[in-house]
């Protein structure tokens, strides 16, 4: 049990048992930040009798406010309420934020990572302005909650495993690779950490219980599904998002390989080029991807097909480096096209691809099942790897 | 899946909040000071009723220094009284203690023989009694027996012109007229008298009687 006395002083009461650690059965998990015009992207899971049940999913209004890029916009302090639904006791929170990182690494790369601290932020609006008209402020302000500017410390060690650090403003979160020497490395600045840890109160459901970057959540969003269950936890996943794509590994149910795909592309991309490529209005092109009486294969192919070769390059690193067996890529993240890419994944290397839906694995709610959405993948992976607790 | 591979968690545990509407670090703080003021109204209460318990002695102890002397009064009084009512109580039992000789004496005149002189008759007085109560010396001496009989006895002195008649009146002593009365009647002593100068006249024996008589009851 931690008892805060003060602001910075906050003392732990061991307790018997579990070890003062308890299992969150119940968890909503939220996507933040990812720009969906529907709303913020929600999934609530639950626990219960020996398997974990989907019991709500839907997109609910946005916190007000928007994820400060410097320390001076903390004091801006948001609230935000969830619906009924969504009140389950702990909340996971995935982020999306131009100064997150998530990324496999050496521990030096980490090191070295965390003794750069904050990256260098794009300058606001606001100073845009100024350096146009000149403007100049006679003393800055000082602003309460910015730290001092310091010469950046030298971290000496990595921080213990699933522990987050912070280190020259940075917030750091480290897990290793299934691959000796290679750690999955999170980080976040820290003044985003604290302005999203606050947008829930205390003592309202739920409260934040877990803060990850969105990669992180979209790695772990695929968890549950029934496909890399049966091979062991062992697979390969793309995700191929609106303007980028991801290739995961994952090795006896631990991750082996988290890869950005260099092949700039995604599903905005595979629009444009069908659009381009067919000679089709915007309102056609989904309906066009998912047709099968059109097929828009040779459209897709310039943009699909680096992207598969990346795959495949993926897969033979997975095979060759870590003796994995890979019949079965998972593909996830695309809301139309998924069988013309895997068709082209088919004829052009070998590759099956499977596109599993969204909430496989899990059991669907009683009173009626919920549409699986590409949008709440890293909602939902948030969720599932914040439970880490509950098997 | 080991999920916990996964998850990498920005969020600090110190920096958890809770959901549950009762917050410990509220609660906390919140509850030491109602403890505090409980325990200060606690104190309070108790120096409040200290200086009300002190008032009321202060205020009893001037009361009682103020009746003091009408209570030494009194309880002398009541002393004296109980002292007194014990010596009326003694002399109740000396009422009832008291032996009336009158009728006794008049039936030993009508059966003395003739030739016989009853010279005196006494009655001895009965052996001092402890009357000073030995715990208490100052106190007044008792007026009263201690014990509750008394055993009471007739010495009669006199002389007869023979032998025969003092047995026959000390016969009569014993007998049915002084049933109660007297009894145990023995001799003291008994002697000749001197030779009479008068030639004729017999010579006397002089006798000393003694008879135990009824004991005094000292009874109310």
């Amino acid at each position: 049990m931690k008892l805060q006395l003060t602001k910075t002083k906050t003392i732990e009461i061991p307790l018997g048992g579990k070890g003062g650690r308890v299992a969150a059965a119940d968890m909503t998990g939220v996507e933040l930040f990812g720009g969906d015009q529907r709303g913020v992207p929600a999934v609530r899971i639950a626990y219960r009798k020996s398997a974990w049940h989907l019991l709500a999913a839907d997109f609910i209004k946005a916190p007000e406010g928007e994820l400060p890029e410097r320390w001076e916009d903390v004091s801006h302090r948001s609230t935000w309420e969830m619906p009924s639904a969504f009140q389950a006791p702990h909340a996971a929170i995935a982020v999306n934020s131009h100064l997150a990182v998530f990324t496999q690494a050496t521990a030096e790369t980490i090191l070295q990572d965390m003794a750069r601290g904050v990256p260098a932020a794009a300058p606001s609006a606001m100073d845009s302005v100024k350096k146009r008209f000149a403007l100049k402020r006679e003393a800055p302000r000082p602003e309460a909650s910015a730290p001092a500017p310091a010469a950046n410390a030298a971290p000496k060690q990595l921080p213990a495993e699933g522990v987050p650090a912070a280190m020259n403003g940075m917030r750091f979160a480290v897990r290793p690779l299934a691959e000796e020497g290679r750690h999955l490395e999170a980080a976040l600045p820290e003044f985003q950490t604290l302005w999203i840890a606050r947008l829930l109160q205390e003592g309202h459901r739920p409260t934040a219980s877990s803060i990850q970057p969105a990669e992180a959540a979209l790695m772990a969003s695929v968890l549950a599904q029934p496909a890399l269950a049966e091979t062991g936890g062992t697979g390969l996943a793309m995700f191929m998002l609106a303007d980028r794509v991801f290739f995961a590994g994952y090795k006896s149910g631990l991750p082996v390989l988290w890869r950005r795909c260099p092949v700039k592309g995604g599903y905005t991309a595979m629009k444009a080029a069908v659009k381009k490529g067919l000679g089709l209005d915007d309102d056609m092109v989904d309906s066009v991807l998912e047709d099968t009486l059109i097929d828009p294969r040779s459209a897709l192919e310039p943009i699909v097909g680096p992207i598969l070769n990346e795959l495949d390059l993926s897969r033979a690193y997975l095979v060759g480096n870590h003796g994995m067996k890979i019949e079965r890529i998972l593909l996830a993240g695309l809301p139309a096209g998924g069988m013309h890419v895997c068709a082209l994944a088919h004829d052009a290397f070998k590759m099956e691809l499977v596109q599993p839906g969204v909430f496989d694995g899990l059991v669907q709610p009683a009173k009626g099942e919920i549409a699986g959405d590409c949008a709440f993948l890293p909602a939902l992976g948030a969720a599932l790897a914040a439970t880490e607790a509950v098997s | 899946m080991k999920r916990a591979a996964f998850h990498l968690n920005l969020l600090a545990e110190s920096e958890k909040l809770s959901s549950s509407p009762i917050r410990l670090r509220v609660m906390l703080p919140v509850l030491a000071l109602l403890a505090i003021v409980g325990m200060a109204v606690w104190w309070g209460t108790l120096t409040t009723q200290l200086m009300l318990a002190r008032a009321k002695t202060s205020d009893v102890r001037s009361e009682l220094a103020a009746k003091k002397g009408a209570h030494d009064e009194i309880i002398d009084s009541m002393t004296r009284a109980n002292e007194e009512a014990a010596q009326l109580k003694q002399l109740e039992f000396y009422r009832g203690g008291c032996v009336r000789w009158g009728e006794t004496f008049a039936t030993i005149a009508e059966m003395i023989p003739i030739r016989m002189q009853l010279v005196r008759i006494e009655i001895p007085e009965p052996p001092p009694q402890i009357l000073r109560d030995p715990k208490n010396p100052k106190r007044p001496p008792l007026l009263g027996p201690t014990n509750d009989t008394e055993s009471v006895s007739v010495v009669m002195t006199g002389r007869a012109a023979r032998d025969t008649t003092i047995v026959s009146f000390m016969e009569s002593l014993e007998g049915a007229p002084f049933t109660n009365r007297l009894s145990r009647v023995t001799v003291k002593s008994v002697q000749q008298e001197p030779q009479p100068q008068k030639r004729g006249e017999p010579r006397l024996i002089a006798f000393e009687l003694e008879c135990r008589a009824a004991d005094r009851r000292f009874a109310e």
